[in-house]
């Protein structure tokens, strides 16, 4: 009894003794205290009380400092509930500082076990980049690798940091609106990479980068430790700027806290900016590119013709056509190998989007692939490399131009928060998509300022039609323009509908667009567009040609032409040339045309 | 000033979540992949990120062979899992002589020749998928029989 009582004076001595240590070092107000509880400003972005181990501790890092000390050496249990092995990180760090010693001796199964299955060497920060038919999908997500000593890459883990939603459980307005606003938890996951890769690649059909950061070792295990402390807690999630890349960004700068990222970012985290911030800082050493299915589909073009392709995509449906493929004399080996892949990604593809259902599936899957196998290996069909879309421009643009409206001089202005037009230099980024969210432009003469325009939304997806997929292509606008039959600017929606084809070189695309105006003369009406897109003609030139036919409501008809080069310099700086033509009606309700040209130079930020 | 114009312009973002249903399908067999059901045009082109969680993603290393049946002649956890996860993966491989999948197994199974281990498979592809229906346990067992 006396020697219980002893030993827990000693204790609670020494305790007492790294409390006053820590207090008088201020080590709760050292930044890597403050990263670990996840305080910003001064109250920390966890909100589970499991978390913290005094009560104020989500606002007082002071008092979740002693309480962190005292819980070390006072622990009530010594397995993986004791505070030393919930809290990995925070005891390394405060042993480090205050050489804690004779701290209770605990045995951490559970995160031993994790530990070593991860096996942590280095860390990748993973970008699934946009999905065809989703502009939006552009924005991208983020999250990290743990490489291991296994040579493949599947065989890592991916930490993930997502919202705690069910979209099948809720209502599409509404999960969009909780995300927007708070409405979620965003929650930390563990999942095999092969599995990310599953969602991602194969079944979005997202190209995938991966950049390979240069943290050591050591810094990848500080990650996991700490990784481990808050892998049950939930923080708001906000798709703006509590999201996956925030979340990644936090974990990095506990690795390595000379690092900033954060401060990069006020409102929003933008997962593709995060990347470039990361660039920025030199962690970036090497990258690599995972083709989607559907590009590696894709890439079968440049092994078989159409009619070869045609064949695949009825042998997949119909695998009695395989005698017929086998036998027919018009195809080599290596054709009919191609072929007989191609129809089983197609048959993967077309399963994975619900139009075959699963038993057509493994009884078209076991014939073609058990015929394939029999006709040995072949050269692996690899698609190119697009562009890294850190060579891409940044997100943000201003310009400056001078130019001419109807032969007065005029300068132009232009401003735009994000992202991506059919005009900009599309390297790095999807074809034939645009996302454009308030896009402003002035022009200033002699006479007066005017709005050339204020667009809230501008959205265009024009995927081509090719011999193995036939996509639509789609449009929407929203804001003021200067395309009605005013000489001014007025509010517009359009939506249109299309379709597009093209080659290496460039595309052309056939649109037609309902229309509305708010305005005095003619309210709404159809259009007829053909357009030409020359991106990869000559490098680093991006040529745009549009031709509109509009009939409106009250029978009058418009033409409207419009031109743009973009010549890149570098790559966050262009220079523009534009011209727009179109028909319009003036003061005295004559019909007349109004002629803009302008040279601009355009940056990126 | 950039940022601060870049978020007020994604608060007009219309994003949706409901754009696709997921189904993730568990199984020890071929098919067992993740599906989804893309809903109105509309809705799946004005879709973000979701960043939801698919299926219930816990934290911690649970086992993919739950509810399989277990291998007779292979004793290796972490090869059972893989090949379980990726049925459909291996088969395309396997069918085609090569790839990153079976590379990987090869590196769970020890196996230091991956290029024979491959041309071994695929010669066997019928005796290692011997059925339509065939599942994680029946496929690993083969593999060994044929291969290691």
């Amino acid at each position: 009894m006396f020697f219980l009582v002893l030993s827990s004076l000693l204790f609670a001595t020494s305790t007492q003794k790294y409390i006053q240590k820590a207090l008088d070092l201020e080590l709760y107000k050292q930044r890597y205290w403050k990263l670990l509880l996840h305080v910003n400003k001064n109250t920390s972005e966890i909100k589970n009380k499991e978390f913290f181990l005094s009560p104020n501790g989500r606002y007082s890092p002071k008092e979740e400092l002693i309480a962190t000390i005292k819980a070390l050496y006072n622990e009530t249990r010594f397995d993986d509930n004791s505070t030393a092995c919930l809290f990995p990180a925070r005891k390394r760090w405060l042993s480090k500082k205050l050489h804690l010693q004779n701290l209770p001796s605990v045995t951490c199964k559970e995160y031993n076990k994790v530990l070593h299955r991860l096996d942590p060497v280095s860390a990748t920060l993973v970008f699934p980049s946009a999905h065809i038919n989703s502009p939006a999908s552009m924005f991208g997500h983020t999250f990290l690798r743990i490489n291991s000593s296994y040579h493949s890459k599947l065989l890592s883990y991916a930490i993930n940091y997502a919202a705690d939603a069910d979209p099948n459980k809720e209502n599409g307005i509404v999960f969009a609106i909780k995300g927007l606003f708070g409405g979620y938890y965003g929650q930390y996951s563990l999942l095999p990479y092969y599995d990310k890769l599953k969602e991602y690649r194969d079944t979005e059909n997202r190209d995938i980068w991966e950049y390979n950061l240069n943290l050591s070792k050591e810094e990848t295990q500080r990650m996991i430790e700490h990784i481990w402390e808050i892998k049950d807690t939930k923080s708001s999630y906000l798709f703006f700027n509590r999201n996956c890349s925030y979340a990644m960004l936090w974990l990095l700068e506990v690795a390595r806290p000379s690092l900033y990222l954060r401060d990069d970012f006020t409102y929003q985290v933008s997962p593709l900016e995060t990347i470039f911030t990361a660039k920025k800082e030199h962690l970036i050493q090497g990258y690599g590119y995972r083709a989607s299915s559907r590009t590696e589909i894709e890439a079968y073009k440049t092994v078989l013709n159409a009619q070869e392709i045609a064949f695949a995509k009825k042998l997949y449906q119909n695998t009695t056509l395989t005698k017929k493929l086998l036998n027919n004399p018009a195809f080599n080996l290596d054709t009919k190998r191609y072929i007989l892949e191609l129809a089983i990604e197609l048959l993967q593809y077309y399963y994975k989007k619900q139009e075959i259902d699963k038993e057509t599936y493994l009884s078209n899957f076991h014939t073609l692939a058990s015929n394939r196998a029999k006709l040995k290996k072949t050269k692996k069909v690899i698609p190119k490399q697009p562009p890294n879309p850190l060579y891409g421009h940044q997100a943000a643009r201003i310009g400056i131009g001078l130019g001419n409206i109807d032969k007065t001089t005029a300068t132009f202005l232009t401003i735009r928060p994000a992202y991506h037009s059919l005009e900009d230099s599309p390297t790095g980024l999807l074809r034939g998509t645009q996302i454009e969210f308030f896009n402003f432009e002035v022009s200033l003469t002699k006479e007066n300022l005017q709005i050339e325009q204020a667009t809230i939304i501008s959205l265009n997806s024009i995927p081509q039609i090719d011999e193995i997929f036939t996509p639509f292509s789609w449009r929407l606008y929203l804001g003021w323009d200067k395309k009605s039959l005013e000489k001014k600017a007025r509010f517009n929606i359009d939506v249109g509908f299309g379709g597009s084809i093209g080659n290496k070189f460039g595309y052309i695309y056939l649109f037609s667009d309902l229309f509305g105006y708010d305005n005095k003369i003619a309210n709404f009406g159809i259009s007829g567009s053909g357009g030409l897109v020359l991106d990869n003609l000559l490098k680093n030139n991006n040529t745009f040609l549009e031709y509109t036919y509009r009939f409106y409501n009250n029978s009058t008809t418009q033409n409207i032409i419009k031109c743009e080069h973009n010549f890149k310099i570098k790559q966050n700086f262009s220079l523009v040339f534009k011209y727009i033509y179109r028909d319009i009606i003036n003061f005295e309700d004559k019909k007349t045309n109004e002629q803009k040209y302008s040279l601009n130079a355009y940056y990126y930020f | 000033m950039k940022k601060l114009l870049i978020s007020l312009a994604t608060v007009a973002t219309l994003s949706s979540g409901l754009f696709a249903t997921v189904n993730s399908q568990t199984g020890c067999g071929l098919g067992a992949m993740i599906i989804k059901d893309d809903s109105t045009a509309i809705m799946l082109a004005l879709q973000t990120t979701t960043n939801s969680t698919l299926w219930n993603q816990t934290f911690g290393i649970t086992s993919g062979t739950s509810g399989c049946k277990k291998t007779r002649l292979v004793l290796n956890e972490r090869a059972a899992e893989f090949v379980a996860s990726n049925m459909d993966t291996l088969a395309k491989e396997i069918a085609m002589g090569q790839g990153e999948s079976i590379d990987t197994l090869a590196e769970l199974l020890n196996i230091k020749d991956k290029e024979s281990f491959a041309s071994t498979l695929q010669a066997n592809y019928n005796k290692i998928y011997s059925h339509k229906d065939v599942k994680m346990n029946e496929v690993l067992d083969s593999v060994a029989q044929t291969a290691l």
